[in-house]
């Protein structure tokens, strides 16, 4: 990621006139990456869409607090991240759905969702994923999908750079395991 | 090795299949210009959320606040609950508090002495009516004393023999 960007957004933002110019360019640098992070976890654009607005909001209200210990596209993944699990988790507690039930709730969402129109094999992927925890799915997509670094993602989910490799593999041989038995 | 490499290189040690899969568009989508208008779409949030958090603000219109919520409580459905509520309020209190005028009297005769009192009713026993000066004997009289005493018969004559003897003829015939 541009660090120049970084920084000048966040020179933009430290001064009250340039406050909004500054928050319209960090909305422009990553929302698209926030989005993907945010729409592969709660899987439906609707939900991906509310949880990103949420989770800029919640930005633009706390961006004060963020004192530059880490890098700002971290810093905005992690909230990212913890909103759609939070979302998940609350979607959850209201409609009782059962924790191994969930899997096949989201799965059944990306079929009905008219902004989802992978191939066979990528359906299957995504029912795959499905299948797995909500922080290992998260911790799989930003190395598969993000390519972010194991250092990066440490950051993020706020856990060893050593728990997140072998939650990743582990992530990797169910997921294989899960297309070998559904035959792609 | 750049990062990019260094994680396919992983992924295709783990998963050649993965790998492969990797290549291929995912499926998702957005609708069309979503990106494009969604920054538009926050700040315009963010501004109607700092409006109401304004107006929503302590001091910035109690008075406002004020009147809004009479003017809800004047709506004639909760009008007529709330003239409710207040009437019996009012019949609560009424029922309930001490009479004002007694209660002052109260208070003057608790600074008045006994001896006081007494000469008072000595001056003016011809103004009392006879129905008062019954109703105050008869609350001066302890009633339904004896039965509370655990005193037999036989005890009580014991006991009134022993004053008639210990009394001389004189205050024998001065008691009779």
């Amino acid at each position: 990621m541009a660090n120049n960007t970084d920084e000048q957004i966040l020179q933009l933002l430290a001064q009250k006139g340039s406050y909004e110019r500054g928050f319209r360019l960090l909305i422009s640098t990553y929302q698209e990456r926030l989005y993907w992070q945010i729409r592969r976890l709660v899987i439906e654009h609707e939900d991906a869409n509310d949880v990103l607005q949420n989770c800029f909001i919640k930005i633009y209200k706390n961006i004060d607090r963020f004192k530059g210990n880490s890098k700002l596209y971290t810093w905005l993944y992690r909230i990212a991240t913890n909103e759609a699990i939070t979302f998940l988790n609350k979607k959850q507690r209201k409609a009782t759905i059962a924790i191994d039930d969930e899997g096949l709730h989201l799965s059944n969402k990306l079929e009905a969702d008219t902004y989802f129109d992978g191939s066979r094999a990528q359906l299957q992927l995504q029912k795959a994923l499905c299948t797995l925890p909500e922080k290992q799915r998260a911790v799989f997509n930003l190395r598969y999908f993000e390519e972010m670094s194991y250092k990066d993602m440490s950051a993020v989910m706020g856990t060893s750079v050593g728990a997140l490799k072998a939650s990743y593999h582990h992530a990797v041989k169910k997921i294989e395991h899960y297309l070998k038995s559904v035959e792609i | 090795m750049d990062q990019q490499e260094e994680i396919n290189k992983e992924l295709n040690e783990l998963s050649p299949f993965l790998a492969k899969l990797k290549k291929e568009p995912d499926g998702f989508e957005v609708p069309h210009n979503y990106f494009k208008a969604l920054p538009d779409e926050i700040m315009s949030r963010i501004e109607a959320e700092e409006q109401s958090s304004r107006s929503e603000a302590p001091g910035f219109s109690w008075l406002q606040q004020w009147q809004a919520a009479l003017q809800g409580l004047l709506q004639p459905q909760y009008a007529m609950a709330l003239a409710s509520v207040v009437l019996l309020l009012v019949a609560t209190w009424w029922w309930f508090a001490p009479n004002s005028a007694m209660a002052e009297q109260e208070n003057v005769f608790a600074t008045l002495s006994e001896e006081e009192i007494l000469n008072y009713i000595d001056d003016h026993i011809d103004t009392f009516g006879p129905e008062l000066v019954t109703v105050v004997e008869q609350a001066d009289q302890p009633t339904d004393l004896l039965p509370a005493l655990p005193i037999e018969d036989a005890e009580a004559e014991e006991y009134l023999d022993e004053i008639l003897n210990e009394l001389d003829d004189a205050e024998l015939e001065e008691l009779l």
